[in-house]
């Protein structure tokens, strides 16, 4: 990790050395998750190939091996995050710039959830495509640090506007109309 | 009829206004997309898509692809010289010579020595995938089910172990990529999988489905979740002099052999099974340093780190449509959204669309000369605006990101069902990006995890359910001992220098697309 002028150098390393200690239990997590979703898919397999038998050449092998070979390689990784012997080398464990280990969740989470209720906006709410795309253009702009609404609404408005009139008379592809008689 | 005029037709279909007012607007639409930090070609391609859904002829949307991808690998290199924000790991090589070049007042120069590259190396390319094309197809019809199984597993494997730096995260994106791919209904026997008895899953996960959410959707979270991490700053464009575009007598000098070279070594890398841009790329970076009379700037702006890696990476493209139109194996994010193209229009890639579709083939071909010459008259003149495209604000930037993406995928499907599962798959792309799992290997199991399932399958039924057919045909033995040795090359460097005592990295090519 580069020194950052002005900081002294102890300062960075132990910095560096609590960000790499950070992001392995990130990664202890992810390695927990990515195991729990390969046992549920290898019950749902197993389940699967119950109902009509695992031959094969038949359609229930693959999603078995796929299931098992996931929650091998999860073993693997997760034990990589727990023990780092010293036989593996420091590039197969985790050997990320310390800045990797910050980041910031909120963001991605409300674009995340803006963009939900974006989609359920377009289909459900009986607004249509343009009003739908205008409000959640202008939230995410705001989520990813536009402070100049003016402008958003201005581009928020007129790209959905253009999209719509594209799709539906040019390109023949229909999109929800809602209550803006365009 | 022979190849010229089999091309003589393709061209002569290509010809015509409306075809080429389908190729300039790929190749304009291609680099306005393209351009746009962390987007690459394949999710150009895949967000245009619908815009050929009201084509009712084949031919003019794949003239129009091929200007889009044209376009796309174009504006590529256009953001990584001025941004060095490469939106595929193929530009990766590119930025690191070509954004010196730019910081130090020659951004122009770098601009001009890509494209007059990309096409030089492109036509060069084109002309071998015409030779090479048709042969290759007549012996792929000897293949058989065994064979494309171990072709599907050579692919995959070589990809899955040159990309990243762990060869478990490269398998752990592979599997996640084989598990998509077996969601649906099963082609030969028609019973459902994974589809955890929603009707919106039987029809399977679709390939675009995947792409835009981990390129599009997955980028712009990662963007979000690293404020003040991603470079705004847009390298100026000095102003225009020297001839013949903007570059002066020592530049055409010091860039042309690097654009041959780099068109020899991208073409026949592209066409292994192993695929990809990134290899060819890195590897005419490294010759070009090594071979330069003025190693001391590389580093700090040397052309020919610039020429040499971007007509490789145009070169690879083309050597990459030999195995996806020949045998039906994409071999590149970018080919497998190809091939999603190709089944819109019901025509499956292989050996067979020589003989059933050869129009479109030859067109196809045609178009990709087409598309090269339009691009170098079109772009080179247009860098202003394309540079104002680049300036675009973060926030605004990203947000539109996020639109294109829903509507890329909703006009696609109509479902909002399909659009959160990409939303999903975003989040996933996410938390692979923080933690270096590499993305190809997902497109990559997406497209050859059922092909590779479907031909063990067949393969097992010929031989009676024998295995030993995997082992006992020459062929088939060959392919998979070489996706052994593609599985362990990587790590030779280390095992050879832990031998001697040192210590050495795993050779790895690149993260992205």
């Amino acid at each position: 990790m580069a020194v950052t002028s002005g900081q002294p150098r102890s300062e960075a390393v132990s910095a560096a050395a609590s960000d790499q200690e950070q992001r392995r239990g990130q990664s202890r997590i992810l390695g927990l998750v990515v195991l729990a979703a390969g046992l549920l898919l290898l019950r749902e397999a197993i389940a699967e190939a119950g109902e009509s038998g695992l031959t094969i050449d038949g359609p229930r092998l693959w999603p078995v091996v796929v299931t098992v070979g996931w929650l091998a390689l999860a073993v693997v990784y997760l034990l990589q995050q727990v023990v780092v012997p010293a036989w593996v080398s420091r590039h197969e464990a985790d050997e990320i710039p310390g800045a990797r280990a910050r980041w910031n969740w909120r963001t991605p989470a409300g674009l995340t959830a803006a963009l939900v209720g974006y989609s359920l906006a377009v289909e459900h709410s009986g607004v249509g495509y343009v009003l739908a795309t205008a409000a959640f253009f202008v939230v995410a702009a705001r989520l990813l640090g536009s402070r100049r609404i003016g402008r958003d609404l201005v581009v928020g408005v007129t790209v959905p506007i253009v999209i719509y009139l594209g799709f539906t008379r040019l390109l023949d592809i229909p999109l929800p109309q809602g209550v803006i008689p365009l | 009829m022979n190849v010229f005029s089999d091309l003589l037709q393709g061209f002569d279909t290509v010809l015509s206004p409306e075809n080429l007012l389908f190729a300039a607007l790929g190749a304009t639409l291609g680099t306005l997309i393209g351009v746009l930090p962390g987007i690459g070609p394949a999710l150009t391609i895949a967000l245009l898509l619908p815009l050929t859904f009201s084509m009712n002829d084949p031919t003019g949307a794949f003239i129009m692809f091929a200007g889009i991808y044209a376009g796309a690998m174009y504006g590529g290199s256009t953001t990584s010289i001025l941004v060095n924000t490469p939106g595929e790991s193929a530009s990766v090589a590119t930025a690191i010579e070509g954004y010196q070049m730019a910081r130090r007042g020659r951004a122009r120069t770098a601009l001009a020595t890509a494209a007059i590259g990309s096409f030089v190396a492109g036509t060069i390319s084109i002309v071998l995938l015409t030779f090479v094309a048709e042969p290759v197809a007549s012996v792929a019809v000897k293949f058989r089910a065994s064979d494309y199984f171990a072709l599907a597993i050579l692919a995959m494997v070589s990809v899955t172990a040159l990309v990243g730096r762990s060869l478990v995260r490269g398998l752990m994106s592979l599997f996640l990529g084989l598990f998509l791919g077996l969601v649906g209904i099963d082609q030969l026997t028609g019973q459902d999988r994974f589809a955890f008895g929603r009707l919106e899953l039987l029809d399977g996960v679709d390939i675009v489905i995947v792409i835009v959410g981990l390129f599009a959707i997955g980028e712009t979270l990662y963007v979000a979740s690293r404020p003040g991490q991603i470079p705004e700053h847009v390298a100026p464009l000095e102003p225009a002099k020297g001839r013949f575009g903007w570059l002066s007598r020592d530049d055409w000098r010091r860039s042309f052999m690097p654009w041959i070279r780099g068109a020899g070594i991208g073409f026949p890398f592209g066409a292994l099974p192993a695929g990809g841009a990134e290899i060819p790329t890195f590897l005419s970076y490294t010759y070009e340093k090594h071979r330069s009379k003025h190693k001391e700037e590389f580093g700090s702006g040397a052309i020919e780190g610039v020429a040499g890696p971007e007509a490789a990476n145009n070169a690879s493209f083309s050597g990459v449509l030999v195995p996806l139109l020949t045998l039906g194996i994409p071999t590149s994010a970018t080919a497998g959204v190809l091939l999603a193209a190709f089944q819109i229009f019901n025509l499956q890639p292989g050996p067979q669309l020589f003989e059933k579709s050869p129009d479109l083939v030859w067109a196809l071909i045609a178009s990709l000369y087409i598309g090269n010459v339009i691009l170098l008259a079109l772009n080179l003149p247009l860098i202003r605006i394309w540079v104002k495209v680049l300036q675009i604000p973060r926030p605004v930037l990203y947000a539109g990101i996020l639109v294109f993406a829903t509507l890329g995928v909703y006009g696609i499907s109509g479902s909002i069902f399909d659009v959160l599962v990409a939303y999903g798959i975003g989040i996933v792309g996410l938390f692979m990006r923080q933690h270096d799992f590499p993305l190809a290997p997902v497109i990559l199991g997406v497209i050859l995890g059922p092909m590779m399932e479907i031909q063990f399958r067949r393969a097992l039924l010929v031989s009676d359910g024998d295995l030993s057919v995997f082992i006992t045909r020459p062929l088939t033995l060959c392919l998979l001992l070489l996706g052994v040795v593609a599985l362990v090359l990587p790590y030779v460097p280390r095992i050879v220098a832990r031998t001697r005592g040192r210590e050495a990295e795993k050779v790895a090519i690149g993260t992205e697309d």
